[in-house]
């Protein structure tokens, strides 16, 4: 949170350094956008001060803004500003969005940017835990895929598994494995010039910024991993490069934009991995709310999409 | 005895006054070359590396001679710090470092204004920058070594020659 403060324009700091520590820890997006009032998302709400309004967030704020965030050095952006975000030490995440400059109908990059939205990334160390039981079978990670709507924590949830099986779990002597993961929006590491940001474990490798069915062949020849970790498939492309990872004897942990196994299994391309049964489990993830907390609930199903358990965590 | 000293104190005091004249206008062309190489190292690195300003300013403070080395040492200083802008940084720095260095005015505004645009603008928009800057530290270059051609010499002979005739004339 701390990293953060140097970033955000005059203002935001200073409501940032009053809000209360209950509402900081819960605090999930700091929204600016050019001539409109700040927005704080606290546990998925909008956030009032109380009898006061929101500071207005002014264009000269943004254009400094994006100056500190890119350090003074505005050439250094320039993949980030065709990507449309950036991430900061800590792991957040600025989405941008304002005014794009095409070049033969392809987007080249931002030129201003006026529209900004931080996401706050927080490492649930812990979160995936109560996994372990169902994907941790006889010495060997099973093949998952963790099925959730937008928010629901599922880059977490990857990004805790990933550290479970890179430092393994001594106390249930589960040892230490080779986990690799394919990390094309920088949300899972959170790497900066290369060096993750997040706690990951010992031995993790990670590949930022690169396309995931391209990144799962490099990660397999190169690194010889045993778990590959890749976050939100999708494409035809990815569905391709899962098969042929999947059936190199690589456990593969995935995540997939979805409310529930039965609409993940009518999109076209990822049925063929259900057909398959390439994935051993299928987790599904949903938001609750427990007096205020957020939380998420998870199902475990089986290879061929059975529930098994359902298990319910709250996040502090 | 006396007389002879006081003449010599006078001679000394007029050649050396000369002799430092004369080395302003040996180094000045010398630290525009310097700072030309400076921008020269700067665009490679802002073109092909992409390395950020702060970063670039500790690079270069360690390949320049002195006392162009001094300015990005400073300034790394400084932004290191972060709690100025690189704007406020750069125009601070040199106003602290203008005193070691024997350019003048005109420079100072080519610097100032290189300042300003440094890290606001896109690869190519940045490379174009340099280039403009470059240019005109050239073009400065040449007045300086005109300069230096027309003048070293003379003021040097001119400080002895000086001390010479005030020498003569208490005689």
């Amino acid at each position: 949170m701390d990293q953060l403060l140097p970033f955000l324009p005059k203002p935001a700091q200073e409501i940032l350094v009053r809000m209360s520590r209950a509402d900081k820890t819960r605090l999930e997006e700091i929204r600016c956008r050019a001539r409109q009032p700040l927005e704080f998302i606290v546990s998925g709400k909008v956030w009032r001060m109380q009898e006061k309004r929101m500071p207005i967030f002014h264009p000269g704020d943004a254009k400094e803004m994006l100056q500190k965030i890119s350090r003074y050095s505005f050439y250094t952006l320039e993949e980030e500003l065709r990507r449309g975000y950036i991430t900061i030490p800590g792991g957040h995440r600025i989405g941008l969005a304002g005014r794009v400059i095409t070049e033969n109908g392809r987007v080249l990059r931002l030129r201003e940017v006026t529209f900004f939205n931080i996401r706050i990334a927080r490492e649930k160390i812990g979160a995936a835990r109560p996994l372990v039981p169902h994907l941790y079978k006889k010495g060997h990670w099973l093949s998952a895929l963790i099925i959730g709507a937008p928010q629901t924590g599922k880059t977490t949830l990857i990004r805790d598994l990933a550290r479970l099986i890179g430092e393994g779990i001594p106390e249930r002597s589960v040892p230490a494995q080779k986990a690799g993961i394919v990390d094309e929006r920088s949300e899972i590491a959170g790497c900066i010039g290369g060096v993750p940001q997040n706690r990951l474990g010992k031995r993790t490798d990670v590949l930022d910024a690169c396309p995931k069915a391209e990144g799962m062949m490099m990660m397999i020849r190169s690194m010889s991993p045993d778990v590959l970790i890749v976050d939100e498939i999708g494409r035809e492309e990815d569905t391709e490069a899962l098969l042929e990872s999947l059936n190199a004897g690589i456990a593969v942990v995935a995540t997939a934009h979805a409310h529930s196994i039965e609409e993940i299994s009518r999109r076209p391309t990822i049925r063929p991995l259900i057909e398959a049964r390439l994935f051993k489990r299928y987790i599904a993830l949903s938001r609750v709310s427990r007096s205020g907390s957020p939380g998420y609930r998870l199902h475990v199903c089986d290879e061929q999409g059975r529930p098994m358990t359902t298990a319910e965590e709250i996040w502090s | 005895m006396i007389r002879l000293l006081g003449a010599s104190v006078i001679l000394f005091a007029t050649t050396v006054s000369g002799i430092l004249i004369a080395r302003g206008y040996r180094n000045r062309p010398k630290e525009l070359r310097q700072w030309r190489s400076a921008l020269q190292a700067m665009e490679s690195e802002i073109l092909y590396g992409k390395v950020p300003i702060e970063e670039l300013a500790d690079h270069l403070s360690q390949q320049l001679p002195a006392p162009v080395s001094f300015f990005f040492r400073d300034l790394h200083r400084s932004l290191a710090s972060g709690k100025k802008s690189l704007l406020e940084a750069w125009n601070e720095t040199i106003e602290d470092f203008w005193p070691a260095t024997s350019l003048k005015r005109a420079e100072k505004e080519i610097i100032i204004q290189f300042g300003a645009t440094l890290g606001t603008q896109d690869a190519d928009n940045q490379k174009k920058h340099i280039q403009l800057t470059l240019a005109h530290l050239e073009r400065e270059e040449q007045e300086a070594r005109a300069a230096r051609a027309a003048n070293e010499k003379m003021i040097k002979s001119l400080g002895f020659l000086a001390g010479l005739l005030i020498v003569l004339l208490f005689l």
